[in-house]
């Protein structure tokens, strides 16, 4: 009988020492970096990181098969997931010495520099890279402290996207462009009434960073301003009473809904549901949502008011090479082949913004079928109401948690919007700090 | 010179122990390579990176003790931890009587035992998965399953138990007590091995099930509750999946569903602060030490096994 207890007590330490270790196991993905050295004739291995939709994968895939068929020394891995993780893998993976040679960014690409982890692009450009194509602004979004180290791979702009068909049904006016925050209350209010229960007006996002930026930089201010935070305590009370105003209305869902509906990808989306009448949302992904529907969508600016334009022309995605790929050349003649070749672009098309060279786009309008075309014809109404970008707050990732959580907070009666603003500006100085 | 014979002799015995050992050893030296290279040598590094301000991306800095004072006043740590207590607390008691409860009605020597006991097992099986955690959602959230079934039935409109803070947590709780086939078999083996005699015993003395329950079954399947209790509760502590998916990764709404380790994770991976995420994580093995402690602490006086524990 005593070797019966020893058994279970040696079983159950064993299992407890296992289980207890389990969550610090790493994962570490086999696949070293490329031995260095090759001799010319062999054949140079690229890997490739993005994220997106299913759509962008097929694209991207089809323009890697492209390139490698004209460069059959180069081959190029691909990895792809949606948006969901994709920062935790790609930081893990530069953390285990195992970049990707090829890194999609987006307007966070300064902490990466910061950090070291992308290449300087200079010694390519005008060889391997060529961005004679490229509008100034674009081409030197990718630049950092006079260095290039992304390209451009498209512009977007924010815009509210509402359905016609719901406003239809409403019997009323579509809204007009360049309307305020006054006429866009008033308007919503007059379309719920109209609508009934179970509809609303526009959808609850209060916790969209871009919308908050665009909201401050109306009075002359900004997220961050390249060295800071520039924004304060009275911005962010009006912000979040302002939109607790609307929840009060009933012109946006309750504190529920909007938990459950993000918004910010068609298959999660009182919009598609045609329950919400408008959204804003980046000027790129109008495509997607308007194939998950019937309904017609069209998309007009945000909300005008203040002493200053708010909007803003985004070169959202940029492609950048890891600081310790081996292959910096073949890397950087897949960049330009990725936004120069006519063949490449047109099967990449706009999914990932308003490319930047005009030659491209050109192309691309003159074969576009009619919702590309209305993100063209949109991007220049936008322009008219845009003024310089800011950077973005560096480890924007944490701000954006905290503004969520503090925006909900409000919506679920948790907190006043005074304290809700005092927690996200405080988030943000901590997140623009730790950058220093 | 005494000392050195013992030490002598000492080598001589490991010598022999070796030689009668060396095979064993052999077959047990991938399972020894598996544990130093990916579990050790990780834990090592982890605790060293505790002590240390590391982004991931550049080298790691010495902090000493940082971390862990960081850790006493960071409102959402301290939320991290009641959130977890209170899904441990929860949802174990909660799997554990219906898991025992399950196993007794299997017991009673129904026919098509074995399919039943699969049928029971299959969530414990699919639980840990994302399709579950998303169906989770699916059937719990605003206009799912349950909220039609009361409103058409019993005409309540509820809440979306996903979605709002109050009851978030709850419907997590939920999917952890449906996956009990585990702790089920190994009630169900446990019950197996009470002796019938016991319970005609106690049926000639007229006791009743309530008496025979508490008299007999549950002392004598002490032993297994004990390691149930150990092993859920580990497991507990360390919920990772079904917040995550549930609440999208965000440990939302307002950080209802903030597991201790989708927080760490967080920190870690996506506010490049990998040392914080280290020292949580060794406060997490800190916390669970503790808890395990208490029950092997506790156990001798409510774990009893046939033989007086010998």
């Amino acid at each position: 009988m005593f070797k019966n207890r020893m058994l279970w007590s040696s079983l159950l330490v064993t299992l407890m020492i296992f289980l207890a270790a389990c969550g610090n196991s790493s994962t570490n993905s086999p696949s070293g970096s490329n031995k260095g050295e090759e001799a010319a004739d062999k054949k140079v291995e690229l890997r490739m990181m993005w994220w997106g939709s299913q759509a962008r994968h097929e694209a991207t895939l089809k323009v890697i098969d492209l390139f490698e068929g004209k460069n059959p020394n180069i081959s190029i891995n691909a990895e792809y997931l949606g948006a969901d993780g994709y920062w935790d893998k790609l930081n893990t993976q530069i953390a285990g010495g195992n970049a990707p040679d090829l890194i999609q960014l987006g307007n966070n690409y300064p902490d990466y520099v910061s950090r070291g982890t992308l290449l300087e692009l200079d010694p390519f450009m005008g060889n391997e890279i060529n961005l004679s194509d490229f509008d100034e602004a674009i081409a030197t979004s990718g630049k950092l402290n006079d260095k290039q180290y992304g390209i451009n791979l498209g512009s977007n702009a924010l815009g509210i996207v509402y359905n016609t068909e719901l406003i239809k049904k409403a019997g009323m006016e579509p809204p007009k462009a360049g309307l305020s925050w006054d006429e866009l209350e008033q308007y919503s209010k007059e379309l719920v009434a109209k609508l009934g229960s179970g509809y609303y007006a526009f959808a609850d996002q209060s916790a969209f960073t871009h919308y908050v930026g665009h909201y401050v930089r109306q009075s002359g201010k900004a997220l961050f301003d390249g060295t800071s935070i520039s924004f304060d305590e009275a911005d962010m009370t009006s912000w979040f009473e302002m939109w607790k105003r609307f929840r009060d209305e009933g012109i946006i869902p309750s504190a529920e809904k909007s938990a459950a509906y993000l918004e910010v990808a068609p298959d999660n989306s009182m919009l598609v549901e045609g329950k919400t009448a408008m959204v804003v949302m980046w000027s790129n992904q109008l495509k997607a949502f308007q194939e998950a529907m019937q309904d017609e969508l069209e998309m007009i600016p945000l909300p005008s008011g203040g002493t200053e334009k708010g909007m803003w022309i985004q070169p959202s995605q940029f492609l950048g090479v890891s600081a310790k790929t081996e292959h910096g050349k073949e890397a950087a003649a897949f960049i330009n082949f990725f936004v120069n070749d006519p063949e490449a672009t047109a099967i990449l098309s706009s999914d990932r913004g308003i490319p930047g060279s005009k030659v491209v786009r050109e192309a691309l309008k003159a074969n576009a079928e009619p919702i590309v075309l209305k993100t063209y014809n949109y991007l220049d109404v936008a322009a008219e109401q845009s003024r310089e970008m800011d950077r973005e707050m560096p480890n924007i990732a944490e701000w954006d948690a905290a503004l969520k959580n503090a925006a909900q907070k409000i919506a679920f009666g948790a907190a006043s919007a005074q304290e809700s603003a005092q927690e996200a500006l405080k988030a943000a100085q901590a997140a623009a700090a730790k950058a220093k | 010179m005494k000392q050195s014979a013992k030490s002598n002799r000492t080598s001589m015995y490991l010598k022999g122990l070796w030689k009668k050992n060396a095979v064993p050893y052999l077959f047990l030296l991938p399972w020894f390579l598996g544990v130093f290279a990916l579990t050790i040598g990780p834990m090592i590094s982890s605790l060293y990176l505790s002590f240390t301000q590391y982004d991931m991306l550049t080298p790691s800095k010495w902090i000493g003790t940082e971390n862990y004072a960081r850790m006493l006043d960071d409102p959402r740590y301290m939320q991290s931890l009641k959130v977890t207590f209170t899904y441990v607390f929860a949802s174990v008691p909660l799997k554990l009587i219906f898991a025992l409860a399950v196993a007794m009605l299997l017991n009673k020597g129904i026919r098509a035992l074995p399919l039943y006991r699969t049928v029971y097992y299959i969530p414990t099986l699919l639980g840990g998965s994302v399709a579950i955690a998303v169906l989770w959602r699916k059937m719990f959230g605003g206009g799912g399953v349950l909220n039609e079934f009361l409103l058409s039935v019993f005409g309540i409109q509820a809440p979306d138990w996903v979605s709002n803070p109050k009851y978030a947590i709850y419907s997590i709780i939920a999917l952890t007590v449906w996956q009990f086939g585990s702790s089920m078999i190994i009630f169900l083996a446990g019950l197996k091995q009470i002796p019938m005699e016991l319970y005609e015993a106690s049926q000639v003395d007229g006791a009743g099930r309530m008496r025979r329950f508490f008299n007999i079954t549950i002392p004598m399947l002490s032993p297994v509750i004990f390691f149930n209790l150990v092993i859920q509760l580990i497991t507990a502590f360390q919920a990772f999946t079904p917040a995550f998916i549930i609440s999208g990764g965000k440990g939302g709404p307002i950080d209802s569903t903030l597991f201790y380790t989708l927080y760490l994770y967080q920190k870690g991976f996506a506010f490049f602060e990998m040392g914080y995420a280290s020292a949580m994580a060794w406060g997490l093995l800190v916390i669970i030490a503790i808890f395990t402690a208490i029950i092997f602490g506790t156990s001798k006086y409510w774990v009893n096994y046939a033989d007086g524990g010998k």
